[in-house]
C-alpha cells in the first residue's frame, strides 16, 4: 500500500511545478498591480525651492486611531500634502491642459461646512490620468481655461481653502475625471505616484524640488570645427535643447531666445569678425551683429532648437573663436557651457 | 344568553359564521399591510433676513446648521453660504465626514445659496462667464434664463455645483444650485422636481 502511494506520488511529480505556478502566479499578479506607480511627476513647487511631506498616502499612515488622518479615506488614499505656506507658489507636476479650477474662495477651516470651498485645479496629462492641486489661494490662478500648461509652470498659490485643517498643498493623481457636472465629477481615486526627485518620499521629508524654470537651455550637440580660407563662407550649426517650461518664439516679446555673442572673444553682446547681419563687421546671415537665431519660429519645451549660420573666414590666417552663450533677449542670459566655434584659416 | 343564541345559529347556518369570519380575517389583514399615508406637509417658505431672499421647501427639506456658514467667514467678497437638505438631522450628522477633497455624504443632494458682494455691480452673465468669480470647468455651458421672473445666468457642469443660477440684486450676487452625489448617498426625498422647484422657487425680495 505504501510503495502503491508512492509511485503515484512519482508518477504525478511533474504535476508539483504546475501546482506550484498555479499557487503563485496570482500572487506575482496581484502584487504587479498593487505596485503599478504612476511616475514622471517632479515636485509641485519651483525648482531649488524645499518643502516638507506633511501627510503621506493613508497606505504609509498609522488609520488605526481614533481620529485617522484625511488620507486614510475616499478620494485621498494616494494623496500627500506638502508644508507649503500662503502665497507660495504651486507648479506643475506634470505637463496638461487645465480641465477645471475654481479660485473665487478666500474661505477655509479645519470644518465640514467649508468642504466646497476650496480652490483647485485638475491638470489633464492627456495620457488618461490628471492631476489635482488643492487648497489655492483667491485669485491667484496662473491659468486660464483649456490652457496647456507644461511641466513646472506655475498653477497659482498655496493657501488653505476649503475643509484643511491648515495651510498647505494637498496633491494627487487620479483617472481623468469628466469634470462637467460639478464638484464631484472633477474629482477622482486617487492614485499611487511616484516623484522623479523623492520617489514616494516618507513624513516630514524636505525635498528640493527639479521641476523645470521658465527659460533654460540644454547644450546637445554641435558642428566639428572649421577650416576656411579667407572669405570663404560656411555655415555651422548648434544643437540647444528647450529644457524650461516657456516656449522660445522669435515673434513673442519675452520669449525670445537667441545665441548671443559671450566673453572671452568678441565679449558679451560685441560683434564678432566671423559673422554678422547686414551692416556689421562682417555680414552673413546672423539675426544681427551679436545675436543668431533658430532656424524656427517656435522651440516648444522638450525640443530642439537648431541654429544653422553662417561663418566667414577673417583676411588673416590664424585660428579664430567665437563665443556663444543662448538668451532669451531682455530676460536673461541661459545656462553657459563654454559653447565657442573655432575656425581656423588657412592659406588657399 | 346571546352565547347560546349565537351557538345556536352557527350550528344552523355553518357556512354564514364561516364567511362571517373569513371577512374579518381579510379586513384585519388588509388593516395591517395597507400602510397609513400621512398627507404632504405642506411647502414651506425659508427667509433670509439679512440678504432678502427666499425659497419654498417642500415636505421634508430644512436650512442644514452643520452645513451653512453665516459668520466668521474672513472672506469679504462671498459674506454667507445656507444650505438645505432632505437628510434628517441624525442622516446629515453621520454625513458629515471631514474630507479634504470630494463632497462629504452630508453635502450630497443638497440645495445651496451663496451670497456675493458684487461691488461692481455685474451682470448675473458676466460673473457666471468670469472663470476666476465662477469657477470653471471643461463641460460647463453658461446661458441666460429667467428664474421665478428675474434675469438670471444659469451654469450647468461648472466647478462647483451641478447646476448654478446667478442672480444680480441689491449689491449683491445670489448664486444658488444643487450638488450631485451618488445615487446611494441621495435622500429619498431629494428628488429631481423637489431640488428643481427650490431653484425655482428662488426669489429676492
Amino acid at each position: 500500500m505504501r510503495e502503491r502511494t508512492g509511485r503515484n506520488a512519482l508518477r504525478h511529480r511533474w504535476l508539483v511545478p504546475i501546482v506550484m505556478l498555479g499557487l503563485v502566479l496570482p500572487m506575482l499578479l496581484g502584487a504587479s498591480t498593487a505596485a503599478a506607480t504612476y511616475t514622471g511627476l517632479k515636485m509641485p513647487w519651483p525648482r531649488t525651492v524645499y518643502h516638507s511631506v506633511t501627510q503621506t498616502p493613508g497606505a504609509y499612515e498609522n488609520c488605526n486611531v481614533q481620529n485617522p488622518p484625511s488620507h486614510c479615506f475616499g478620494f485621498d488614499t494616494w494623496a500627500y500634502d506638502f508644508g507649503l505656506s500662503t502665497g507660495n507658489t504651486v507648479s506643475a507636476a506634470h505637463s496638461g491642459t487645465v480641465l477645471g479650477y475654481q479660485f473665487a474662495f478666500g474661505v477655509g477651516a479645519c470644518d465640514v461646512s467649508y468642504a466646497t470651498k476650496a480652490n483647485y485645479i485638475v491638470l489633464n496629462h492627456g495620457d488618461g490620468y490628471s492631476s489635482q492641486y488643492w487648497h489655492l489661494l483667491q485669485n491667484s490662478a496662473s491659468v486660464s481655461p483649456n490652457q496647456f500648461v507644461y511641466q513646472g509652470h506655475p498653477l497659482g498659490g498655496a493657501d488653505t481653502s476649503g475643509a484643511a485643517c491648515g495651510t498647505h498643498l494637498h496633491f494627487a493623481v487620479e483617472a481623468t475625471p469628466p469634470c462637467n457636472n460639478g464638484y464631484n465629477s472633477c474629482i477622482g481615486q486617487s492614485i499611487r505616484i511616484s516623484f522623479d526627485e523623492a520617489g514616494e518620499p516618507a513624513l516630514n521629508t524636505s525635498i528640493q524640488s527639479l521641476n523645470h524654470v521658465q527659460f533654460s537651455a540644454t547644450y546637445q550637440s554641435q558642428s566639428a570645427n572649421l577650416s576656411l580660407t579667407p572669405g570663404q563662407v560656411n555655415h555651422f550649426v548648434v544643437q540647444y535643447l528647450n529644457n524650461g517650461y516657456d516656449v522660445w518664439n522669435i515673434g513673442m516679446s519675452g520669449n525670445k531666445a537667441f545665441l548671443g555673442t559671450w566673453n572671452p572673444t568678441p565679449g558679451q553682446d560685441q560683434a564678432s569678425v566671423l559673422g554678422g547681419a547686414t551692416g556689421c563687421v562682417v555680414a552673413t546671415n546672423w539675426y544681427s551683429c551679436n545675436r543668431i537665431r533658430p532656424t524656427t519660429t517656435q522651440v516648444d519645451p522638450g525640443q530642439s532648437a537648431w541654429f544653422d549660420f553662417q561663418v566667414r573666414g577673417p583676411a588673416s590666417q590664424g585660428i579664430y573663436k567665437l563665443y556663444l552663450r543662448p538668451l532669451i533677449e531682455g530676460v536673461l542670459w541661459m545656462e553657459d557651457v563654454g559653447l565657442y566655434v573655432q575656425v581656423t584659416v588657412v592659406n588657399p | 344568553m346571546n352565547v347560546l343564541r349565537l351557538v345556536s345559529y352557527a350550528q344552523r347556518r355553518p357556512w354564514a359564521v364561516l364567511g362571517f369570519g373569513l371577512l374579518l380575517v381579510v379586513v384585519a389583514s388588509l388593516a395591517a399591510t395597507v400602510p397609513t399615508v400621512a398627507a404632504p406637509a405642506p411647502p414651506t417658505t425659508y427667509a433670509n433676513t439679512t440678504y432678502g431672499f427666499e425659497l419654498t421647501l417642500p415636505d421634508g427639506w430644512h436650512r442644514s446648521d452643520v452645513l451653512s456658514n453665516t459668520k466668521g467667514l474672513g472672506d469679504s467678497r462671498l459674506l454667507e453660504w445656507d444650505v438645505f437638505t432632505a437628510r434628517t438631522p441624525a442622516s446629515e450628522k453621520a454625513g458629515a465626514v471631514l474630507s479634504e477633497v470630494g463632497l462629504p455624504p452630508a453635502w450630497q443632494w443638497t440645495v445651496e445659496v451663496e451670497v456675493w458682494n458684487n461691488p461692481k455691480g455685474l451682470s448675473a452673465l458676466a460673473w457666471a462667464s468670469d472663470p476666476n468669480l465662477a469657477g470653471w470647468a471643461r463641460g460647463q455651458t453658461i446661458k441666460t434664463v429667467t428664474v421665478n421672473n428675474q434675469a438670471a445666468a444659469q451654469q450647468v457642469g461648472g466647478a462647483l455645483h451641478a447646476v448654478s443660477y446667478y442672480v444680480a440684486a441689491k449689491g449683491y450676487m445670489f448664486r444658488f444650485g444643487f450638488y450631485q452625489g451618488t445615487p446611494e448617498e441621495r435622500p429619498t426625498l431629494a428628488t429631481d422636481a423637489g431640488i428643481n422647484g427650490i431653484l425655482a422657487s428662488f426669489r429676492v425680495k
